[in-house]
């Protein structure tokens, strides 16, 4: 569930479908998507059989909740930026998360993706 | 990701396909689903000069269920396979792994014979075939011949197809109807190609000890490899938490995966073990 205050909506449709598109991302991010280069630069997850994007079918149905609380002072309408925050958060969301579920192996995330690979090497570094 | 240039055939039979194959030198290939070869094409991975389209060989498109096992055409879809019921008593361990390929619009179009024929290590008909011990039948300007597909498999990529032969059927030997198995795959997404996938059956006698196990490693070698050491673990033994922890241990002894960018050896080693731990348990159950 993702809640953000926009000050003013101005179209809840295309607000609400950017806030859960957000979130989307930033769960992207935090699991499976990586660019990967050689020693050379030459980029190793250059096509979608690598570079793993987050399509519609890999994720929970997600909730976002946009408010109007506090409008902003700096335009007539009270509008602010919106859309982009569900992105934000996720990150370090899912991070504290895998912490808080590894803490018996004092497992301290650092790094994104939390690929399969990456959460199963904590584990390993937390049993030695 | 436009393909290179290339002449294409649409044969109607089986020998004027082998003609047309033979006929240039092996720089040409056969386009089944193109599931896997027109992707190449668009990487310029593959760049034959003549494509040699099968789908007008009705012949190949047959699902045969005999007391002797079930038979599968070369150009039999994935989506054939899901939807023929009686493939789910005939051979239920097909059905569980085809369950688990690509997406919706590749197993409508992508066909057993073309994912033998890519031969990806990390793909599920190869796993199943060499897992089974099916036979696969090529013909090619030589004639027919059948191959055991532990022989089929010659490394990623690479098969003992000539450039002139066409996989025309696949040959299961039969199940019986009590037979216990287990698939199980571990990928990214679903959909995506396996980090690791083990599939595996064996029969029970009269005091259900296990008998003629046989256990298959998918994406954790150049090519799917049956686990001889597990299936030693499991005949004559009764499946018990003892002797799934004792092959969950063998699994991961067997193998030895290199690195590569979606995981290291060792995840791969690990994952074949809990793989295999895991459709034991789908077998018991």
């Amino acid at each position: 569930m993702a809640v953000e205050d926009v000050g003013r909506i101005i179209n809840p449709l295309t607000l609400h479908g950017q806030c859960i598109g957000a979130v989307v991302q930033g769960l992207g991010g935090a699991f499976l998507e990586q660019f990967l280069y050689d020693e050379n630069g030459q980029l190793l997850t250059g096509s979608f059989a690598d570079y793993l994007m987050p399509t519609a079918s890999d994720f929970p149905t997600i909730r976002a909740v946009a408010l109007e609380a506090v409008p902003s002072p700096n335009n007539p309408l009270g509008a602010k930026g919106a859309g982009e925050g569900g992105i934000i958060p996720v990150g370090g969301v899912v991070a504290n998360a895998v912490a808080n579920a590894l803490r018996a192996f004092r497992a301290e995330p650092r790094e994104l993706p939390l690929s399969p690979p990456r959460v199963w090497q904590l584990v390993q570094a937390g049993r030695r | 990701m436009k393909l290179p240039p290339f002449e294409y055939a649409c044969p109607t039979t089986i020998s004027e396909a082998v003609a047309l194959l033979a006929s240039h030198d092996g720089e040409a290939k056969p386009l089944a689903g193109g599931q896997s070869l027109v992707p190449m094409l668009a990487f310029r991975v593959a760049a034959p000069a003549l494509l040699v389209d099968l789908r007008k060989l009705a012949d190949l498109r047959q699902i045969r269920i005999a007391d002797t096992g079930v038979t599968l055409g070369a150009m039999v879809r994935w989506r054939d396979i899901l939807d023929d019921a009686r493939l789910r008593s005939a051979h239920p361990l097909l059905v569980a792994a085809v369950e688990h390929v690509a997406h919706y619009q590749i197993r409508n179009r992508g066909t057993v014979g073309g994912s033998l024929a890519h031969a990806d290590p990390a793909a599920e008909m190869p796993g199943i075939v060499v897992t089974c011990k099916a036979r696969i039948a090529v013909v090619g300007k030589a004639g027919e011949r059948v191959i055991a597909a532990g022989d089929f498999f010659q490394g990623p990529l690479m098969t003992a197809l000539k450039p002139d032969e066409i996989i025309t059927e696949i040959r299961f030997p039969a199940w019986p109807a009590q037979r216990r198995f287990g698939f199980q795959e571990f990928a990214r997404r679903r959909g995506d190609f396996a980090m690791a996938a083990a599939a595996l059956f064996y029969d029970e006698d009269d005091s259900r000890k296990m008998r003629n196990a046989h256990v298959g490693a998918i994406g954790v070698a150049d090519t799917p490899l049956r686990l001889g050491a597990v299936e030693a673990v499991l005949n004559g033994q009764t499946l018990d938490e003892a002797i799934i922890a004792k092959a969950e241990e063998a699994a991961s002894a067997s193998v030895d995966p290199s690195d590569d960018i979606h995981a290291s050896g060792a995840y791969r080693k690990a994952l074949i073990g809990v793989m295999v731990e895991r459709a034991l348990r789908d077998a018991a159950a």
